[in-house]
């Protein structure tokens, strides 16, 4: 057996005895503490056994009974009084060692792993004695269990204890010392600052970077990872620096050129180039840009009215004066889209005569100061003289509408390249970042273990900016606090750039010059999630991660897996109704996660899909994405056809960054998995979108075993995550009252891992109860699924029946299987 | 210090709402027995002709038109002859348990309770009656497919 077939085993085996319910941490001080699942805890402290295994050097023999025997040594957490306990947030007595029906059931899981007899035995040693005995029970059964070889025992010790860290500090106890032993020392780095991609980046680069170091990753938290290494020594700033940019840059190629031209673009009528660094990137990003405007609707079927309108005394044929007008209209859109163009490259210290040579060799003299004055606000009478002389003179009079843009767009390509030449020249693309990167270093500490003695690279600069303050006057970045520094534009982080700011001095009126204002690392996150295709208008955010300590392995084997389930579908299939249904067993029974893990066409196939349509469905989804290079560079292989292209995302799923029409995976470092999923709940109140919201995480928890956390805002960034329960959602005052008057009570916004799936089953139902009401125009309006669930079931199934233009027992029946799950919601509440 | 302008007062000693609903639950389903077995009113499905005589005890239970159990007994044995013709001596006693049940219960609880409750009732019985009605359609469906009646 695989590490993998064990995992996969101990998968079942938990989730069959619902371990996955059950808690082994709880959190007596929210401040401090966390929540754990028993699943969670037992199958991840097994993957950091095996891991310590391998480099400690065990003998191989070992490992299948350490993986088992860590798997089971929480066993005895599945005891009623244990639980009780844990929910409440107290302990309870535990004896270690199972007896009795316990005992019969400890040993029937043993079964299952096919162990031979030696094996078996280990397994069980290392179950009981991993721990120091709390009971006379324990301290009796465990002086008859037999002694383990010490490494064999030392490695179970420290794998319980990694996976049970509550706080970074506690790694200079027993574990460290244990180390010690082998010659091995912990260490960690640890980020202040969550902020979403960038910092999975930060991540990724100094993982990197420890590796140089000689350094494992052991336990992955969603601010930091823990390693274990022989050497002591830790990376400098530089080093730090050098592979961040080069994770960044790396990152930015592998997106693909098209997709870089088109997060480089913002709007005609805003910033045109909304992320310049774009386009100094690679000459490739310059050639995606002008391949995605040429497509853009403003230069293929730009509106024509005001040119037409102006032109009416020039020619007095319609059609005639249509067709100019259109020749006219898309000229002046691509010489106000270059001009947004040039002036990113001339702020940057570039000439004019180079792009001016450029264009003069290919249209000839032309009055350029003028051009490059046009600009969308350009006054009609104006821009259609500049156009028109410009039509006339460049030799484009007798081309078609679309030689002239193959022939603008051709040429303003090549004076974009040439300006990119030139800022390659000067140096200046390999200071892409720079400022964000620093900064974001700034949020980062590595400490080194051995010896005891903490070893920061958090520069002193930091303490004395926080001591003495920012200067009065420097305008601050509305998302993270720090200082601002560039213009927010509303197309990377939002609408209302141009609201209340409380910089405005007295009189002076809102509009483009008075914008808020972002700092370089909200701008760089706003970028990369431009990148992905995550809108803050049209998308949410789900942070998915560890329930607080996690074994790399987990999320390599599982996590991935599941990715790579839902990224071969070109629309999330986690808020189909359909899925969900069947996901949470409304409908019979419901689907096994680990099989959707193990065999991604499961996943489509309750769908009703087969292989060929899911493959026909990524070929158009990477057709519209992504080029063949594209994907031959994500693969490392030859890629010849879009057949074969979409063979490999359903084997191997799309790497690290995945976008499907209404949602984006994203997942550059272990720590943590981004899920943007589309705005849900259309035109209804904020009180009931935010009950989807929060049904969704609580999908995802049940999808990933994992604690989901969605942001009050989208981008904003926030410290210290600590789950305190599976899933957490911005909920206001009236929503947690709701939902404790219900017996959901949240602790700090987190819904209790124990009724995780009970939650998600109510909330889906009110899904569909509300789909099936509006189908019939009787659905409670905008308050929608609140209204739901403040009324008994048996007031709503009467406006159903009352909706009916004919009565239907088949309807009625269909609709009340999903109102008993409403009925579940209201009766088993406490009344209030 | 202000002064409160309102002063709230619970009325008797503090009740467990949730034995209440349970025994709120219990009423409902002896009501619902009543009108699955007992009661045949004219057809059609309307919440109110789908409560029948139930309906109108907890509309007179609400308005506090009856206080004595007698005479609610009556007022409903008088609605079920008018409608469904003579009434059995078993539904006579299910609706005797029911207003029992339910005086029982407004002795303990506040008006204001009182009445949430008895919206409650009022739906959780229509919610019976109808899944018995679509149970009752899908039996007869399925014994027709089968070749009987």
């Amino acid at each position: 057996m695989t590490m993998e077939d064990l995992f996969y085993k101990a998968l079942e085996v938990g989730y069959r005895r619902e371990w996955h319910k059950l808690l082994a941490k709880y959190a007596s001080v929210p401040e401090r503490g966390r929540y754990q699942t028993l699943l969670h805890h037992s199958i991840n402290s097994a993957l950091t056994g095996w891991k310590l295994a391998k480099i400690v050097g065990l003998d191989e023999r070992y490992f299948k009974p350490l993986f088992v025997g860590l798997f089971l040594h929480d066993y005895m957490k599945i005891s009623e009084e244990f639980q009780r306990g844990a929910v409440q947030g107290r302990s309870a007595e535990l004896k270690k060692i199972p007896y009795g029906k316990f005992k019969e059931e400890f040993e029937h899981i043993l079964d299952e792993f096919s162990l031979t007899e030696e094996e078996r035995d280990l397994a069980r040693r290392v179950a009981y004695l991993n721990e120091a005995p709390s009971t006379v029970h324990d301290y009796v059964e465990m002086l008859h269990t037999g002694a383990l070889p010490e490494k064999l025992l030392d490695i179970a010790i420290i794998a319980d204890i990694l996976n049970s860290i509550q706080n970074y500090e506690e790694l200079t106890g027993r574990a460290a010392k244990i180390l010690r032993k082998y010659g091995l020392s912990l260490a960690y780095h640890r980020v202040s600052v969550v902020r979403g991609v960038a910092t999975q980046l930060v991540h990724r680069a100094i993982e990197s970077v420890m590796k140089k170091k000689g350094y494992n990753p052991v336990i992955y938290l969603a601010d930091g990872t823990v390693y274990i290494g022989k050497n002591g020594g830790i990376p400098n700033r530089e080093e730090l620096e050098e592979e961040l940019r080069h994770t960044l840059k790396k990152f930015l190629e592998s997106v693909g050129e098209y997709r870089l031209g088109e997060a480089a673009y913002g709007a005609i009528n805003q910033v045109i180039v909304k992320v310049p660094e774009y386009l100094l990137l690679s000459d490739g990003a310059v050639k995606g840009f002008w391949k995605y405007v040429k497509g853009l609707k403003v230069v293929t079927q730009p509106r024509i009215d005001k040119f037409a309108s102006a032109l009416i005394s020039d020619f007095t044929g319609k059609a005639e004066r249509e067709s100019i007008a259109l020749n006219l209209k898309s000229i002046h859109n691509l010489w106000t889209i270059f001009n947004g163009v040039r002036q990113v490259f001339e702020q940057r210290g570039v000439s004019q005569e180079i792009w001016k040579n450029i264009l003069m060799e290919a249209f000839g003299n032309q009055n350029f100061d003028e051009l490059s004055e046009l600009a969308n606000t350009t006054e009609t009478g104006k821009a259609v003289k500049i156009c028109m002389d410009f039509y006339m003179s460049s030799g484009l009079k007798k081309a078609e509408h679309k030689e002239i843009l193959e022939e603008m767009v051709k040429v303003f390509t090549r004076a974009t390249l040439e300006m990119r030449r030139q800022i390659e020249e000067k140096g200046l693309t390999k200071k892409l970042f720079a400022d964000a990167i620093e900064m974001l270093l700034d949020e980062v500490v590595i400490v080194s273990l051995q010896m005891g003695k903490a070893i920061t690279i958090q520069p002193e600069r930091l303490v004395s900016e926080y001591t003495e303050g920012k200067d009065r006057g420097v305008p601050v970045c509305v998302i993270c606090g720090r200082k601002g520094a560039f213009d927010a534009p509303a197309s990377l982080i939002g609408k209302g750039t141009e609201s209340f700011l409380n910089q405005l001095p007295a009189g002076v009126r809102l509009g483009k010059g008075m914008k808020a204002k972002i700092c370089p690392i909200c701008k760089l996150e706003g970028s990369l999630r431009n990148l992905a295709n995550i809108d803050p208008e049209r998308n949410n955010i789900f942070y998915v991660f560890p329930f607080f300590t996690m074994a790399p392995e987990y999320f390599d084997i599982y996590w991935k897996a599941l990715n790579r389930a839902l990224s071969s579908g070109d629309r999330l299939s986690l808020v189909n109704p359909q899925f969900k249904r069947k996901f949470l067993g409304l409908n019979g029974n419901g689907i096994k996660v680990w099989e959707i893990a193990r065999d991604p066409l499961k996943l489509h196939a309750v769908l009703g899909r087969s292989e060929e349509e899911v493959l026909k469905e990524i070929k158009e989804m990477l057709k519209r994405e992504y080029t063949l290079e594209d994907i031959s560079f994500e693969y490392g292989v030859e890629v010849e056809d879009w057949d074969q292209a979409a063979q490999l995302v359903l084997k191997y799923g799309f790497g690290e960054l995945h976008t499907g029409s209404d949602y984006s995976l994203i997942n550059f470092a272990g720590n943590y998995i981004i899920v943007s999923a589309p705005l849900l709940g259309g035109r209804e109140a904020e009180a009931s979108k935010t009950l989807r919201k929060l049904n969704l995480a609580l999908l995802l928890h049940l999808f990933y075993h994992a604690a989901v956390y969605v942001p009050d805002e989208v981008l904003t960034p926030f410290a210290s995550p600590r789950p305190l329960g599976a899933a957490r959602a911005p909920l206001k005052a009236d929503q947690q009252s709701l939902l404790s008057e219900r017996g959901f009570k949240p602790l700090r916004g987190w819904i209790p891992i124990i009724k995780a799936e009970k939650l998600a089953k109510i909330l889906t139902a009110a899904e569909i109860v509300q789909d099936m009401l509006s189908k019939r125009g009787a659905s409670y309006g905008e308050s929608g699924l609140l209204s739901l669930l403040t009324r008994p079931p048996g007031m709503i199934l009467r406006r159903y029946v009352e909706s009916l233009r004919r009565f239907s027992s088949k309807d009625v029946r269909e609709f009340l299987k999903y109102l008993d799950f409403l009925e579940v919601w209201w009766y088993e509440s406490s009344f209030s | 210090m202000s002064r409160p302008l309102v002063r709230m007062y619970e009325k008797g000693g503090k009740v467990d709402y949730r034995e209440v609903r349970e025994r709120i639950a219990e009423v409902a389903e002896t009501l619902a027995k009543y009108l699955n077995e007992h009661y045949r009113g004219p057809p059609g499905f309307s919440k109110h002709t789908i409560m029948g005589p139930v309906g109108k005890l907890i509309g007179v239970l609400e308005s506090g038109r009856f206080r004595d159990k007698d005479a609610l007994l009556g007022y409903v044995i008088n609605i079920h002859t008018n409608l469904s013709g003579p009434i059995s001596k078993e539904a006579v006693d299910l609706l005797e348990k029911a207003i029992s049940d339910l005086l029982a219960i407004r002795e303990q609880v506040s008006t204001r309770t009182w009445v949430r409750f008895l919206r409650e009732l009022d739906y959780a019985v229509y919610k019976h009656k109808m899944k018995y009605i679509v149970e009752y359609a899908a039996a007869k469906k399925a014994k027709s497919a089968e070749g009987g009646e």
